[in-house]
């Protein structure tokens, strides 16, 4: 990083590609889509890049830093794209797993998707880096900026939300899409 | 004996603040957590609903098929395009609100300034040889006509 902050662009690739995919596994959890896991993505790294003078390595480590940058950057697209999720998340609460028999595989995936992006934000990224991600407490707490005792409690009350979200999948048998013969 | 294991609201209170892999656990609690286990079916059956909620979201949200070529290259290219990056509109749109008003600011000033100017000279007299003209000629056939009449 101390070559990146000197402006150094091979030293920069070699951070992006040691980066990128676990930042886009991050970021793809929390915003629901590719598209826009992507454009956070590549502002993110363009960030890190153009102000790479003001990261402090006594302060904070890189990766904290990195995913800081990026729930923010996260946080200000949902919040401009809000009205439309706010509509998806509507489709998704009408699909109640106790409205119908079985569900296939696509209502269930989206079911489960839909149950995570109605957790509060700080909740999701707390559920999303310790448990996806596999970050300790102690580094989720310092991306979230919080205590370790704050992080558990936003963990303890996402896994409590969730697990009473998704129980009735448990005993849900998964059947495939149906298809038409032709 | 009573410190060596732990009641099952406090297992379900660890399952929920470090997840369903007790081995993962702080070292002091994995130890608790693997005795509580051992003499406690209602704690293995808790485990057990944890370790099938987390599988439920490992299914739910993969991410394990991604493939960064391509926005890796756009990266690097924005990189290596550098200063042409600084003449774009991110001045206005990025930056601290204070940044962002003085931007606007700049960017309308101007243009008031434009309106202004122009305004102001419409409603002076540099102009009012011209608007008699005019007025002239829109009644140049009402005045044709009425003669001939």
């Amino acid at each position: 990083m101390a070559r990146v902050q000197r402006r150094d662009q091979e030293a920069f690739t070699r951070l992006l590609d040691r980066h990128l995919l676990g930042l886009q596994k991050f970021l793809i959890r929390m915003t629901g889509n590719a598209a826009d896991a992507d454009e956070v993505s590549q502002e993110a790294f363009l960030r890190i890049w153009s102000h790479a003078g003001r990261w402090q390595s006594d302060r904070v480590r890189f990766t904290t830093w990195l995913y800081r940058i990026a729930r923010n950057l996260a946080i200000d697209r949902h919040r401009k794209n809000r009205r439309t999720t706010d509509d998806d998340v509507t489709t998704i609460i009408d699909e109640s797993p106790d409205m119908a028999h079985t569900i296939d595989a696509d209502q269930r995936q989206r079911m489960l998707r839909g149950a995570v992006a109605q957790l509060p934000e700080r909740q999701r990224t707390a559920l999303v880096l310790c448990h996806f991600d596999g970050m300790s407490n102690q580094d989720a707490a310092a991306v979230l900026e919080v205590t370790v005792e704050a992080l558990e409690s936003l963990l303890s009350r996402a896994r409590r939300t969730l697990k009473t979200t998704l129980r009735p999948l448990l005993d849900q048998p998964e059947t495939q899409p149906c298809t038409t013969r032709r | 004996m009573h410190d060596t294991t732990m009641t099952l609201e406090e297992f379900e209170s660890y399952l929920d603040r470090h997840g369903a892999e007790p081995d993962r656990w702080p070292a002091d609690l994995a130890e608790r957590a693997r005795r509580t286990l051992a003499t406690s079916h209602d704690a293995r059956e808790l485990l057990d609903e944890a370790r099938a909620i987390a599988q439920l979201l490992d299914d739910a949200l993969p991410a394990g098929t991604l493939t960064t070529g391509s926005l890796r290259s756009r990266i690097l290219a924005e990189v290596s395009a550098g200063p042409a990056r600084s003449w774009s509109f991110g001045w206005l749109t990025g930056g601290s609100r204070l940044s962002r008003s003085v931007a606007v600011a700049a960017l309308l000033i101007p243009l008031f300034l434009g309106y202004a100017i122009g305004a102001g000279s419409q409603s002076g007299g540099v102009n009012e040889d011209l608007a008699s003209d005019v007025s002239l000629l829109a009644f140049a056939d009402y005045e044709t006509y009425t003669d001939a009449n």
